[in-house]
């Protein structure tokens, strides 16, 4: 060994120990996590921006310009970015293609964001506007469509699915199979079978669920293929057939009030500030904005559970994440080991994971649900959320615990075959 | 209707590097956060190897990986994705040594702090005085021998594992290598301790 060699021995040795008490590995891995979720970094960005020194600011514009008219105009057969909100052109279809021949084509002017995307199934948000879904039938599978506060569970099957924010309204039209619907006014799930339709108006607390007798949805045409859409057109021109269609419902559920939380003042016995009103109406942008111009302080000072629930809800569902933070998190100071204050947990985690990508803090909030006693309403989607958060926090061992947790309880639930996935992987390891 | 669709692929990236380039490249979801839970390690062997136990290591390890990420298109071969990364981390070292040369060439200042080392390290005083040294003298030095010094000796990397790492041919490796050494050798004289520690002797005063 040579004397170099022999420094450089020494010299490791060293800064080896000191390594052992180095955390630069997991602050690092939190920053570039976040990194990569803001921008995500691509070949195709790096060599994008090697060619921007060479551009004049004016060209740059142009060609930018240039490049998305064409975009828009051409067929495309690149990635969708995971995570990214889309918008479907004003005067146009924006259709996506899975690999397994699912297919999912938004109505012109949704917006809709591919939330996740698994071997077994997509989680898509739709937050505005209408989808033709057609996703094709298999054993297991974990394809959701989040709509507004509606979520539905999809086996295999077909349907159009449309969310207003700005009516609060949602329609489930079923064409083939069936799903799970689960959402306000239905919290225990309701299941819509093929040619029934579910349609909710949230701030007016009415839901139905009938059977339309043709089994021809009522969408608007311009989210369906063309083939279909000239049946519905045929549709469209026999008025009469659809009213009849709507007085052969099957069911109604109708809920004139949440229940009141034991213990809890209910929010008719204290006097109802008029942005509760708004928030009742769906009007959310209006009521958040009252909230505002009332003093946030206030408000979550004097406001009861019921109303601290709807605030953060509504500031949620219009993107105020931070202000819908603050309402979940006072409802779970003020009125502790209530059922509303396990509800605002899960919503808490639900929104980092959804909304902010924040799996870290999903992990935090699901497990803060899963543990409190008033929290078993939502238990197993709370753990099947778990797991996904986990495993995109690379916790395998905690994932795979949460898995055969799932998995004790929910054997045949949505999440259950990511489960078994994921401790048959640990199996074969 | 399916030209006009854009088209998602979920991949399995959990088995091999090569799966996992393909996910990379895909912009799988998880891909990047995989691709550094399996490799920062590595990474940060090789920047301390190189630079240290440095005050900015979080950050340099960070660049690296995203670095990495924006490069995807480069890998050759897919299962080669350590030495791949390797060659990554020195190109984003070799920047951060020449940037921070030049601050010091511009501002008369030193610029690299070292991280605590602390009493718990385990490390006798004499041994981290020497690495202080070793570690001064290979400031002075340039960035491209200074790391193929580093590689070499603290790493012990063969001259082949080298030139990849660097991006150079093996002659281009040797010939830097002994350039580096003998710079070495010639600043380390200036410094007692280390003069004591290695065999300054007539055969490289000569040279």
């Amino acid at each position: 060994m040579s004397d170099l060699e022999a420094m450089g021995k020494e010299l490791t040795e060293v800064e080896d120990r000191l390594l052992r008490d180095d955390a630069s590995i997991e602050e690092a891995r939190e920053v570039f996590i976040r990194r990569v979720a803001v921008a995500p970094a691509r070949s195709s960005d790096n060599k994008i921006r090697r060619l921007v020194p060479a551009l004049a600011a004016t060209a740059a514009v142009v060609a930018a310009v240039v490049c998305t008219v064409i975009w828009l105009k051409q067929p495309h057969t690149s990635d969708v970015p995971v995570g990214r909100w889309l918008q479907a052109p004003p005067d146009g279809e924006l259709p996506l293609e899975f690999s397994g021949g699912d297919r999912v084509i938004f109505a012109a002017g949704s917006r809709c964001r591919v939330a996740e995307l698994n071997d077994d199934g997509v989680v898509l948000v739709l937050e505005n506007g209408a989808a033709n879904v057609n996703v094709r039938h298999r054993d297991a599978t974990n394809w959701r469509v989040n709509a507004g506060p509606y979520e539905v569970r999809v086996t295999g099957t077909r349907f159009t699915v449309e969310w207003r924010p700005d009516e609060t309204r949602f329609d489930l039209n079923m064409i083939e199979g069936d799903v799970l619907l689960i959402g306000p006014l239905v919290p225990d799930g309701q299941r819509v079978a093929a040619n029934q339709s579910f349609s909710a108006t949230i701030s007016k607390k009415q839901a139905q669920l009938f059977l339309r007798e043709d089994g021809k949805p009522e969408l608007p045409t311009d989210i369906l293929p063309k083939r279909e859409a000239e049946t519905f057109e045929e549709a469209k021109a026999q008025p009469e057939a659809r009213d009849v269609e709507r007085t052969a419902s099957t069911s109604t559920v109708t809920k004139k009030d949440a229940e009141p939380e034991p213990g809890v003042p209910s929010s008719a016995a204290v006097k109802t500030p008029s942005w509760l009103e708004k928030a009742d109406d769906g009007k959310y942008e209006e009521a958040v904005g009252m909230v505002v111009d009332r003093g946030m302080a206030r408000t979550l000072c004097e406001s009861d559970a019921a109303a601290l629930l709807l605030l953060g809800d509504a500031a949620r569902l219009i993107g105020r994440l931070e202000m819908a933070s603050k309402a979940y998190r006072k409802l779970r100071d003020r009125f502790p080991g209530t059922g509303r204050a396990a509800t605002a947990a899960f919503s808490l985690g639900r929104m980092a994971f959804d909304q902010q990508g924040n799996c870290e803090e999903a992990v935090l909030w699901l497990e803060v649900y899963l543990n409190e006693p008033s929290g078993a309403t939502l238990s197993r989607e709370a753990l099947g959320r778990l797991m996904e958060a986990q495993i995109r926090c690379s916790r395998t061992e905690p994932a795979k615990q949460t898995a055969r947790r799932y998995l004790d309880n929910y054997t045949n639930g949505p999440h259950g075959q990511r489960a078994r996935e994921l401790l048959g992987e640990a199996g074969q390891e | 209707m399916t030209n006009n669709c854009r088209r998602l692929q979920p991949i399995c990236y959990t088995s091999d590097d090569r799966t996992l380039v393909d996910a990379l490249r895909k912009g799988h979801v998880d891909a990047a956060a995989t691709l550094y839970d399996r490799y920062a390690v590595h990474v940060r062997k090789v920047i301390v190897r190189v630079m240290g136990m440095d005050q900015d290591l979080p950050d340099l390890i960070n660049e690296v990986f995203y670095q990495a990420l924006k490069s995807t298109d480069a890998i050759e071969d897919g299962s080669r994705l350590q030495a791949w990364i390797t060659r990554v981390a020195i190109h984003v070292v070799r920047g951060c040594i020449r940037k921070r040369q030049r601050k010091k060439w511009l501002l008369f200042r030193p610029e690299r702090e070292p991280r605590t080392a602390g009493p718990k390290a385990g490390a006798n005083e004499e041994s981290l005085e020497m690495v202080r040294w070793v570690r001064d003298v290979l400031d002075l030095m340039p960035a491209d021998e200074q790391i193929v010094f580093a590689l070499r000796y603290f790493e012990e990397m063969k001259i082949v594992e080298l030139a990849e790492a660097c991006g150079i041919s093996r002659s281009s490796a040797k010939r830097r290598l002994i350039r580096s050494e003998k710079r070495f050798r010639k600043i380390a004289e200036k410094y007692p301790a280390l003069r004591q520690r290695l065999d300054l002797s007539a055969k490289w005063r000569r040279r």
